[in-house]
């Protein structure tokens, strides 16, 4: 594998990664990127995107395949909710049911719903249902419940 | 598997709290409409039979509207369904309060008893929908100091 640097008098770092295919040596090289910072790197029309988890609305598994919202674009990454909620750990972000994790700190407005459940409108307007199973431990999240409650 | 049937016990526990108390709701509404009935007509003594039926009736309506999901308490919005609801299960009370003759038969006072029971069943909604105003008022206030807070934990790292 060829290495090329290049230098720029100003603006964000950018690393571009050339390829034909995804190898597992550039495998390890985009794991080694994502785990700075706690960096994503999710996928749209094939190109390889850096998501930054500050600018994630939520995160969403369907039908094995997950997919994070930013307010600009759905992407899909290679990994579990599991493993995205141990990633995650330090960032506000919350389990809020089976097949969803949410950014806190992009929820604008709650509304209490019958059987326990909680509406959570985002950033945008989109509307994010807190189910009966997770709403009592995002009430104990919000009054200040450590950040490794799931 | 016992953590399935635990929460299997947990969810039926859960539906099973909620007829109860909504059992004992209807038939103390029921009574004290029966009870009011009976002292303006100057009788000091209830009919067993009658607070037997009231006792069944509101155990069976319960369970009905727990299993139809048609509880007021679960009511999020007053909409059309919602209205239908309320009038049917009015209706029903006054259907069955004909049926067991708990008023004498008299038509006037059974259907001024269905329209107390959709009155009732319309204060229960509007009550959960306060609770739920209060609570979402909370909560909101819950959100804004998170968010406050991890806003100045940032700043600090």
């Amino acid at each position: 594998m060829k290495y090329r640097f290049e230098s720029i008098p100003e603006g964000e770092n950018e690393v571009i990664i050339r390829c034909r295919e995804i190898t597992p040596e550039i495998r390890q090289l985009l794991t080694h990127l994502q785990s700075s910072g706690q960096k994503l790197i999710g996928s749209k029309d094939g190109t390889q995107v850096v998501i930054q988890p500050r600018d994630i609305l939520y995160i969403e598994s369907v039908d094995g395949k997950t997919f994070v919202y930013t307010a600009m674009d759905v992407l899909r990454v290679e990994y579990t909710l599991i493993q995205l909620e141990e990633r995650l750990n330090g960032v506000n972000f919350f389990r809020c049911s089976k097949s969803m994790i949410l950014n806190i700190d992009k929820v604008t407005a709650l509304k209490s719903l019958a059987s326990n459940r909680i509406d959570a409108t985002l950033q945008g307007g989109e509307h994010i249902l807190i189910s009966r199973t997770y709403a009592s431990d995002f009430r104990k999240r919000l009054k200040g419940g450590t950040r490794h409650d799931p | 598997m016992i953590h399935k049937l635990c929460r299997l016990m947990e969810k039926w526990l859960t539906i099973k709290i909620g007829v109860e108390i909504r059992c004992c709701l209807s038939f103390f509404l029921m009574l004290f409409f029966y009870c009011v009935y009976r002292l303006v007509g100057g009788v000091t003594e209830a009919n067993i039979w009658h607070i037997a039926e009231m006792i069944l009736m509101a155990y069976v309506f319960g369970w009905v509207q727990a299993l139809l999901r048609a509880d007021y308490d679960q009511m999020d919005q007053l909409g059309l369904k919602e209205w239908a609801v309320l009038m049917f299960s009015g209706a029903v009370y006054g259907f069955t309060a004909w049926l067991g003759r708990w008023f004498e038969g008299s038509w006037p006072i059974t259907l001024l008893f269905a329209l107390y029971m959709t009155g009732c069943g319309l204060c229960t909604v509007l009550i959960c929908h306060i609770k739920r105003f209060i609570d979402a008022k909370l909560l909101n206030d819950d959100l804004k100091a998170f968010q406050q807070r991890a806003q100045n934990e940032s700043e600090e790292e």
